[in-house]
């Protein structure tokens, strides 16, 4: 890896050669006509040159030009392309507004623009997926949902049915950086992962990184999935919502000052508990349950270099029965500053703090009255620059530095007579640090993209460490003063990627980065739940580390409405993190000693076919994938197949615009059955049945598959009228398979003698109908 | 105390689940030795049972294992275990043998074959018990209905010693009846949330069948004083018996076993420490009627 580090920083300082000519300065936002919103990763072209770029997260681009005429064209998926001719003799300034693509003239135009960038660029393993396509796939109870989305990707899984939880490429649900305007969201998930927290009609955009990870990006291994939410219409007031099965929505957004300020509020709650009597379950008598969220954006653009941007997500669920409650959520809190120098320069700003926590408690007013809480909560400070310094050249550099606080439990009495006064696991506190420089270099049909990162983690004080035999027993204890920094860990993360152009249409492409992850999540069950903990590496979690390499061929067809793509991988994860049979992973002060570390490693091959044609939308996808793992002390040292690691994988998301106001859409899922473990003997222990179990995961469910469909209505629109409406309708399941979500082997109730093997099934064939409007 | 809050989150999933039964081939594993036993401060014969595993499908209950030479040793003393004529494969010892303090005990099992293996060997210690623990313990309980969660809970007063990490294991008993007959239905609590505490009332066990009590039944709560290790036993079997969920279960694994040559089960010493309740009429005044 040493030399694949120098070859980097060589490759980078090679650059600062480069840009000895004169150049001006081409550089500004590309935004929404009608809404204002800016759109991110927008392709601007300079035809005479071949060359171009794209707008950044924030839709701002910049090119550095010689002097000379030059027509720019601005290109967005959806919108109609904008080309203005110009002169450059000096730096200009140039925003863009692109008109969205209204239905009327895509049924006159064959094919839409959608460029050739995803063959062109030299980047990979990257998936950007439309809110508009999100909104039209089938979805559970209607709750149309961008994980669930994501989990329909090539090499995405999810960890289990139903849940939030995914594995890109056979990493580990917490191997994957969740980012909502930037703030890291610890637990994407509501309702035991039944539903994440995102919701749909306050995004904006959705990008999801499973390789080529860009150094700007660190601290997981295997994905980045990187949510923005709208800014709000900064030209006219909307208000959007929706009534579903068992939620609904709102979002209001408008200007503040018109083009100068604007803001957006969404809200949702779901309102699953009132259907509680109608399950005649004594279970859920007195039973509450449900999740709300809040989305909040306000964004000022103080003049043409300054923007501001502050946003908050907040979210709980609450469960309750009797005397006993239990809520767990997520706060994200993100404000931003865009700062435009001279010569092409563009800064981002970003302080976020980002916090889940959960408590359980039990109000009985006696002895037995506890409370039990935990949390985790981040304060981090960025600066991001991108600097274009030629016509082919955009550098990208910054740093960021975060405080880590890790609370995994407390317990304490809230009654006088409670007989738990206090207990605590001690808290911990870290340092996560990191510097990053990329570049892209061109070089006619080959472009190269190089780039390193340089993370650091410090644990520090006040806290504790514990000394650990190599058999893992605890023999002593540690304290560590407040702000003593007692363990660092730096490690060079180097990240290239190359694109060989074939033609306009086809490119060959590979990649390899290197990723370090310093803080993972005690999960030990499969789908993971709420309960799970955050903790950070230490003198004895040595921090995780992942190579990935990975080829691929692209090719666009029929005026790039067809993106289709081949990609294999291999990634390699070296100190895995683990936990030994029967590891107590709630409330244990000692949790350190129930962890091993081992490798994991995992590979594949995906095939990817996008479309986008005028009636068509959607996508078919094959995936071949392994995930295996071996870890000292964790099924007696032999190499096993994580629950996920499903070998085949098929999707067809697909949905067919019958006429302008209707819509059928339908996706189709296939997998190989999920591992598990299964028994081969059992013996009795005081009138108990203990199953004697084999290898680890090393038999396998049946095969899983599910079709879901739903249609769109759209009512008629009139002309006098703002309010626009649709209803949605859709059938998750549709020919009810009854899926494996558990298989379990049990005693017959009257013959214990007599054994049987159980499939627990979640979702038989559910409909569900949703109505959304906007005025 | 853990587990109970745990219940709440559960659930949300059940309402919406449904089960079948399925045909699934299964490959069986060898024939292990079960041994299962413990020698407790009681003065009384202990019991040591034997057993053979089966395959899980298998239609029989686990065959005892006849005819074995079974002792143990305390120390440079050698306690002999006779099988019961009426029970074949449980072992008894002479009913004058009790568990001391500290003390190590290691149980002998010969003259057996199962899988080619003809002797086993398994180790335990008495964890160490404070002077005077048969009243130290444990001060008093008494037994309360609650409404919440409709039944009875067994209250404990009692002094947890200071400075010594323990583990308990909680049963009861209804009228000398063992009530705590499985596995499933001990307590298992380690210390460490309360070290040292007083406890003045705090719930030991719970019995959820309101008709199990009647005024005038005498309700014995055994706190046992347990290894660790044989805390971390129980544990891990119950773990293993219970039915797996994606959402909260571990990988499924064998639990541990302190029984050499591959045998499982487990063998163990602890201390017994008894309180016991008379029900009054008092006491049934919050039931709600059926």
């Amino acid at each position: 890896m040493k030399i694949k580090t120098n070859v980097t920083i060589l490759l980078l300082m090679s650059c600062l050669n480069l840009s000895a000519q004169v150049k001006f300065s081409v550089s500004g936002y590309v935004k929404d006509a009608q809404t204002g919103e800016a759109l991110i990763g927008a392709t601007i072209i300079v035809k005479e040159l071949n060359t171009g770029a794209a707008t950044n997260s924030y839709g701002y681009y910049s090119l550095s030009l010689p002097k000379g005429e030059y027509a720019i064209a601005a290109a967005y998926l959806g919108y109609q392309t904008e080309t203005k001719p110009i002169q450059v003799v000096k730096d200009i300034r140039l925003d863009l507004e692109l008109k969205p693509n209204t239905q009327e003239i895509q049924e006159v135009v064959v094919s839409r623009e959608r460029g050739n960038s995803n063959v062109q660029r030299a980047e990979m393993s990257l998936i950007k997926l439309e809110m508009k396509n999100i909104k039209q796939i089938p979805a559970l109870m209607g709750e149309v949902d961008v994980i669930k989305a994501i989990q329909l990707l090539p090499g995405v899984q999810s960890t289990a049915e139903g849940s939030s939880g995914f594995s890109v490429r056979g990493g580990a649900a917490d191997q994957n950086l969740i980012l909502l305007d930037e703030a890291t969201v610890y637990n994407a998930s509501h309702l035991m992962g039944f539903f994440s927290v995102f919701n749909n009609d306050a995004i904006k955009d959705i990008k999801l990184y499973k390789g080529d990870m860009p150094a700007s990006f660190g601290g997981r291994l295997s994905s980045v999935l990187d949510i923005r939410m709208k800014e709000g219409n900064s030209k006219n007031f909307n208000v959007t919502g929706g009534i579903g099965s068992i939620s609904s929505r709102l979002t209001i957004e408008g200007p503040v000052a018109k083009d100068k300020c604007s803001f957006m509020v969404a809200g949702r709650r779901t309102y699953v508990d009132v259907f509680f009597p109608l399950f005649n379950n004594d279970d859920l008598k007195g039973s509450t349950l449900y999740f709300y969220d809040l989305n909040a954006k306000l964004n000022l653009t103080i003049n043409p270099n300054n923007r501001i941007f502050a946003s908050g997500y907040f979210g709980r669920d609450m469960f309750g029965r009797d005397i006993n409650g239990f809520g767990f959520g997520n706060r994200t809190l993100t404000a931003r500053w865009n700062h435009i120098f001279r010569h092409n320069l563009f800064m981002n700003t970003t302080i976020i703090n980002s916090n889940y926590a959960y408590f359980l408690e039990s109000n009985t007013n006696d002895a037995n009255a506890i409370r039990w809480e935990s949390n985790m909560d981040e304060l981090n400070v960025k600066v991001d620059f991108n600097y274009a310094y030629g016509p082919k050249y955009q550098l990208k550099f910054g740093t960021s530095s975060a405080h880590l606080t890790f609370m995994p439990g407390l317990i304490k009495g809230t009654s006088s007579e409670s007989f738990i006064q206090r207990w605590e696991i001690p808290k911990q506190y870290a340092l996560e640090h990191g510097a990053y420089i990329s570049n892209e270099f061109d070089f006619g049909r080959l472009s190269l993209k190089a780039g390193i990162r340089v993370s650091a983690f410090q644990n520090m004080g006040k806290g504790q460490s514990l000394v650990l035999t190599p058999d893992y027993k605890v023999v002593d204890r540690i304290n560590h003063a407040k702000g003593e920094i007692y363990n660092t860990y730096i490690n060079p993360e180097p990240r290239l990627g190359l694109v060989f152009r074939l033609n306009d249409s086809s490119s060959i492409k590979a990649s390899y980065s290197h990723t370090t992850q310093y803080i993972q999540q005690a999960s030990n069950s499969q789908g993971g739940n709420p309960l799970d903990v955050w903790f950070p590496a230490s003198p004895n979690i040595k921090p995780q580390q992942a190579d990935q390499w990975a080829v691929g061929y692209f090719r666009n067809f029929m005026n790039n409405q067809i993106e289709a793509s081949a990609e294999v991988y291999y990634k390699n994860v070296k100190n895995f993190v683990d936990f030994k049979d029967f590891a107590d992973i709630l409330l244990n002060d000692e949790l350190e000693a129930d962890i091993r570390q081992g490798r994991a490693y995992s590979y594949g091959l995906e095939l990817f076919t996008r479309i986008g044609l005028s009636k068509w939308d959607g996508w078919l996808s094959y995936t071949y994938g392994r995930t295996l793992r071996k870890t000292p002390g964790v099924n007696m040292g032999r190499t096993y197949s994580a629950t996920y690691d499903k070998p085949h994988n098929a999707t067809i998301v697909l949905s067919y615009r019958v006429n302008k106001r209707v819509t059928v859409s339908a996706n189709w899922i296939y997998s190989t059955g999920q591992t598990y473990t299964q028994p081969t003997g059992r013996y009795e222990i005081d009138n108990v049945t203990i199953p004697i179990y084999s290898d680890r995961n090393a038999k396998r469910y049946p095969d899983y598959h599910r079709l879901d469909v739903a249609v769109n209505i759209q009512t008629k629109k009139s002309l006098s009228r703002r309010w626009q409406s649709e209803w949605n309708i859709s059938i998750y399941n549709l020919y009810n398979r009854h899926n494996a979500w558990a298989i379990n082997f049990l005693q017959d109730k009257d013959n214990p003698n007599l054994t049987y093997a159980e499939k627990t099934y979640l979702f038989p064939a559910i409909p569900s109908v949703t109505y959304n409007f906007k005025f | 105390m853990k587990r109970n809050l745990l219940y709440l989150v559960i659930p949300a999933v059940l309402i919406a689940s449904c089960t079948e039964r399925m045909d699934i081939e299964l490959e069986s594993s060898d024939t292990k030795l079960i041994v299962y036993g413990s020698i407790t401060t009681d003065t009384m014969s202990h019991c040591i049972r034997l057993t053979q595993s089966v395959p899980f499908y298998s239609n029989t209950p686990p065959q005892p294992v006849k005819n074995a030479t079974v002792y143990i040793l305390e120390g440079n003393n050698r306690l002999e275990l006779t099988e019961s004529v009426n029970n074949p494969g449980c072992y008894y010892t002479s009913n004058d043998v009790f568990g001391k303090s500290a003390q190590t005990y290691e149980l002998h099992i010969e003259n057996v074959d199962i899988g080619g293996k003809t002797e086993f060997v398994a180790k335990t210690q008495m964890p160490e018990l404070i002077e005077g623990y048969q009243t130290n313990y444990l001060d008093s309980i008494n037994v309360t209905f609650n409404k919440n969660w409709n039944g009875w809970v067994v209250n404990g007063w009692a002094k947890e010693p200071q400075n010594m990490r323990n583990y308990y294991m909680f049963r009861v008993k209804i009228n000398d009846v063992l009530y705590s007959d499985s596995l499933s239905n001990l307590v298992l609590v380690d210390d460490k949330f309360f070290n040292g505490n007083n406890t003045a009332g705090a719930a030991f066990y719970f019995i959820p069948e309101r008709d199990t009590l009647k005024v005038g039944y005498m309700v014995t709560l055994e706190l046992c004083a347990i290894p660790v290790d044989y805390f971390l036993y129980l544990r891990e079997a119950l773990q293993a018996s219970r039915p797996q969920f994606p959402l909260f279960s571990p990988p499924p694994a064998n639990p541990r076993s302190n029984i050499s040559n591959g045998g499982l089960g487990y063998f163990s010493a602890y201390a017994i420490i008894r309180a016991s309740y008379v029900m009054k009429e008092k006491d049934f005044v919050n039931v709600p009627k059926p």
